[in-house]
């Protein structure tokens, strides 16, 4: 065999049993009533769980839920990622530690986040609403309307610092040559940055989103360690609903079956947002 | 109209830059404040810990005894730490060869970006079929349990690295090897990958700090013995009672040591990036 | 030493054909040019003589073995980088060392033939550093070092002094062909840079779209090109060119008549070339060698020194000519000179094939 292919053999060995095995056996349980209680009576079911879920009510709720986290925690995080690289890039003094701090909460396990944010945005015992207050701002972070957008927050504290990475590492990249030209003819730095830094980053700009879009979707944490999808359903996530239906109260078959809807939405998501900044 | 002088432009200039150093200090203060504070946190004697409005107290040890030497959280970090440590030994193993031939024998970039496709795997999917597996093969609650699981996000992401740190070495240099009597493969573990090693040392210390954070995977396949540092962190914290200055310490435990290793990797995860994942 | 053969050397990358059939024979100890514009198939060419590329047809042959499917390792060549390709994490002794290594040869004879090669390229106090401690011409010394101690039965070069400036460049190629006097080695050196090939080459092998124009001496090779391509690539400036057809008693082109006999029947398109270097003033030729005269209106000079390079404009047409100092006075512009052909210096090629057909 050549060595191109005995090279790659590890891997894909590796990834035939924890991905493709997975995938496929995963698939064949969404067919199936298949409920942790009841393993030696599995029933093939069709396409009814699918049928069932997508008229379910709770999971729409997650579905909705999520996609309104993912759109405004990325945004949040998009728009402030940028604007810390473009000042970071024109700090004179004590770039590199700045940098290593911003770029800190990234690298930390998001229980702890979540936690962390659960303990200083909390009511009763937070140093945030407790100061807050003082100054006369009362607001309950995690009541019914307010908590989705929280969880953004905090999910914007610890990944603001990914956009961030990637946007020094996009500017660092750029080419130094446009950026001097238009100073000799005289660009202003608005003019610059919409007509030149933009434009140059947005192969980076489209990375950064997707990957941590994706990744938004995954959110599980935060839910877990401050609201378990309260109050009400007002932040069941979708990863959180999966658990919910799939470990608490054991019914896999619909729980995979969702995991495959979320899949399906997923490279929708993927392909659009590819296809429209390719476009442009 | 008249032309601004040269100490207004001077001033103007210095201007600028107090304000991108204030903002800068900002957003550094909203990143180190809550580390701050759960530190108070977690030396405030226990009746002050629900205080928020508390700075000055005389600092109990207490916690940090409690927590390190008459709780589960060593064994947790042990588990923790073994788990992560195996995946990354996976992972570099199975990857490493496979970033190598993607790289050299330009295997497309429909390869590439299922390396990427696979990272950005829902958990969700693969929870449900690795848990039935592992629960037939007797394995949940156990460390093996718990690497695999890993294995499915940390071999993608580790793989996906070292393409871009392949990518920015030379051909010639293996040409150069060949030509001087080695085989492709003798060339690839004794002139590349001693080369390449800085890249290997940071996709390891990133692919150990992703499997160091998740809970996800780990609250659901270990219970008791095998709990990981983040599943215990989160046990803290339950319906049943908090203990504050506990999970302040068992949080800067699990992340301390994670942020002092991030510090060194940081310039390569720019560079990789700028390198690789940022154009692909 | 031994020579080189490539017979019918094909190379298809798809359904591109970049290698059109390449025969060429390099004798032993011969100083060999590949010399072409950039994708004619030159470094495609020295890759697969290094066993880099594999072969899609053909044969390569060298000294009596033939080596067309055999791995790099097994050729016994040595080859030079345009980048040098230094391994970053050794010392310049463990780089120029590692092909001996491959081999299996004792530590102290490793060392014995690297100091050796050091001394002869006055690297010697280099030794102990790293690549990247090196400057650029450093660099390539230890290169070109790594190649001489294997003791290979071929030297391959690809544009190794390309990434060098100009003044080193000129230096490094007087040292490389020291050394080819001294090792006596077969070498085959690829280079796009015409003065490289003129000067360093036993032979010169011109190429074009994946196919041979020319193989022949330097001289040859200037004085007599074979083709259009290869006279209007070789020499700088560029040779002029006109466009003609053969008259009865001589050739009609757009500047005139030209006195010169061709076997070619007459009123077929030819292209008369002639080179800067080759425009006389009317008093330097006798009536005989004289093959026309023409009148140029000057447009410009530009001074290189010694000489200048006079832009000439005959019947709508641009030329080029060199001229002595000396003589730039007389070329003011708008003012009309008239010149001269030389008859043994005239270039004449098939307007159709681009062959040459006489001259």
């Amino acid at each position: 065999m050549h060595l191109r292919f005995r090279l790659i053999l590890p891997l894909a060995a590796a990834m035939t049993v924890i991905m493709a095995y997975p995938l496929v056996f995963s698939a064949w349980i969404s067919f199936h009533d298949y409920r942790l209680t009841r393993l030696q009576d599995v029933r093939f079911r069709g396409v009814e769980n699918y049928a069932f879920i997508l008229s379910d009510a709770p999971f729409g709720r997650a579905l909705v839920n999520t996609m309104t986290f993912v759109a405004g925690a990325v945004s949040i995080e998009l728009v402030l990622g940028l604007g810390l690289a473009l000042l970071l890039q024109r700090l004179v003094r004590f770039q590199n530690f700045a940098r290593a701090v911003l770029l800190a909460p990234m690298f930390i396990t998001p229980i702890a986040v979540g936690l962390m944010f659960r303990f200083l945005l909390n009511s009763e015992l937070g140093v945030i609403p407790y100061y807050l207050a003082t100054i006369g701002v009362e607001i309950a972070w995690f009541d019914e309307r307010l908590a989705l957008f929280s969880l953004m927050l905090i999910d914007a504290w610890q990944w603001t610092p990914f956009m961030l990475l990637m946007f020094l590492a996009g500017l660092e990249a750029l080419p130094k040559d446009p950026f001097e030209a238009a100073r000799v003819d005289g660009a202003s730095a608005w003019i610059t940055f919409w007509n030149l830094t933009l434009p140059l980053l947005r192969p980076v700009i489209l990375v950064a989103l997707i990957i941590r879009a994706l990744d938004a979707f995954k959110v599980f944490e935060y839910v877990w360690a401050i609201t378990r999808g309260g109050p009400g359903d007002a932040t069941e996530t979708i990863l959180f609903h999966i658990y919910k239906t799939g470990f608490r109260f054991f019914r896999l078959g619909e729980a995979a079956a969702m995991a495959y809807v979320l899949i399906g939405i997923l490279m929708f998501l993927v392909i659009v947002l590819y296809t429209a900044m390719r476009r442009r | 109209m008249t032309a601004p002088t040269q100490d207004g432009l001077l001033s103007r200039r210095r201007l600028t830059l107090v304000a991108i150093e204030f903002v800068v200090a900002l957003a550094i203060a909203i990143v180190l404040f809550p580390f701050l504070w759960i530190f108070l946190a977690s030396i405030k004697p226990p009746e002050l810990v629900t205080e928020p409005n508390v700075w000055m107290f005389p600092p109990t040890a207490a916690n940090w005894h409690d927590v390190l030497l008459e709780s589960d959280v060593p064994k947790n970090i042990i588990n923790s730490f073994v788990v992560s440590v195996a995946t990354v030994i996976i992972a570099l193993v199975t990857g490493c060869p496979a970033a190598y031939s993607f790289s050299r024998f330009k295997t497309g970039s429909g390869t590439r970006f299922s390396v990427l496709a696979a990272e950005m795997m829902p958990p969700a999917i693969l929870i449900l079929p690795l848990f039935l597996v592992l629960f037939r093969l007797g394995l949940i609650d156990t460390l093996a349990a718990v690497v695999l699981a890993h294995l499915t996000f940390v071999v993608p992401v580790v793989t996906w690295f070292l393409i871009g740190f392949f990518d920015e070495i030379p051909r010639e240099l293996e040409e150069q090897a060949m030509i001087d009597g080695y085989t492709q493969f003798q060339a690839f573990y004794k002139v590349i990958l001693p080369v390449v090693r800085p890249g290997l040392a940071a996709a390891a210390v990133f692919g150990f700090v992703l499997s160091w954070n998740d809970m996800f995977y780990a609250l659901i396949l270990t219970g008791g013995e095998s709990r990981t540092l983040p599943v215990a962190i989160a046990g803290f914290w339950t319906f049943r009672g908090i203990d504050m200055g506990k999970m302040a310490v068992a949080i800067l435990v699990a992340v301390v040591p994670i942020l002092i290793i991030s510090f060194f990797i940081q310039k390569h995860l720019v560079r990789s990036l700028g390198g690789g994942a940022v154009k692909f | 030493m031994s020579g080189v053969q490539l017979k019918n050397l094909r190379k298809s990358f798809g359904l591109t054909e970049v290698l059109k059939g390449i025969n060429l024979t390099v004798e032993s100890r011969e100083f060999t040019v590949l010399l072409g514009p950039s994708g004619c198939g030159k470094s495609t060419t020295l890759r697969m003589l290094a066993g880099l590329e594999p072969v899609s047809e053909g044969e390569i042959w060298i000294g009596d073995r033939n080596v067309t499917d055999l791995e790099p390792r097994d050729r016994n060549i040595a080859m030079v980088f345009q980048n040098y390709a230094l391994y970053p994490n050794m010392t310049i002794a463990q780089n120029m060392g590692f092909g001996l290594k491959a081999k299996k040869m004792p530590r102290a004879e490793i060392s014995a033939r690297v100091n050796e090669a050091a001394a002869m390229l006055n690297i010697a106090d280099l030794l102990a550093r790293r690549p990247k401690e090196l400057s650029g011409g450093q660099q390539q010394r230890v290169a070109i070092g790594r190649a001489i101690v294997r003791e290979p039965n071929l030297f391959l070069f690809d544009e190794p002094l390309s990434n060098l400036d100009t003044k080193l460049r000129v230096e490094m190629r007087t040292e490389l062909l020291r050394l080819h006097r001294s090792l006596d080695a077969t070498t085959i050196y690829v280079t796009h840079d015409q003065e490289e090939a003129m000067t360093m080459a036993n032979r010169i092998v011109v190429m074009n779209g994946g196919q041979i124009e020319q193989i022949g001496t330097p001289s040859e090779i200037y004085f007599k090109p074979n083709s259009r391509m290869v006279a209007g690539f070789i020499g700088s400036p560029a040779m002029n060119f006109v466009d003609g057809r053969v008259g009865v008693d001589g050739l009609e082109t757009s500047i005139g008549p030209v006195a010169h006999p061709t076997k070619l029947a007459s009123g077929d398109a030819v292209i008369l070339g002639f080179r800067p270097d080759d425009l006389y003033f009317p008093d330097e030729l006798t009536a005989y060698q004289a093959a026309m005269s023409v009148d140029f209106t000057a447009e410009f000079v530009e001074l290189l020194g010694a000489r200048g390079i006079v832009t000439l404009r005959a019947a709508g047409a641009e030329f080029k000519g060199v001229f002595e100092e000396r003589f730039l006075h007389r070329f003011a512009e708008g003012a009309t000179v008239a010149l001269a052909l030389s008859r043994d210096r005239l270039h004449l090629f098939s307007a159709t094939s681009g062959e040459r057909v006489g001259g």
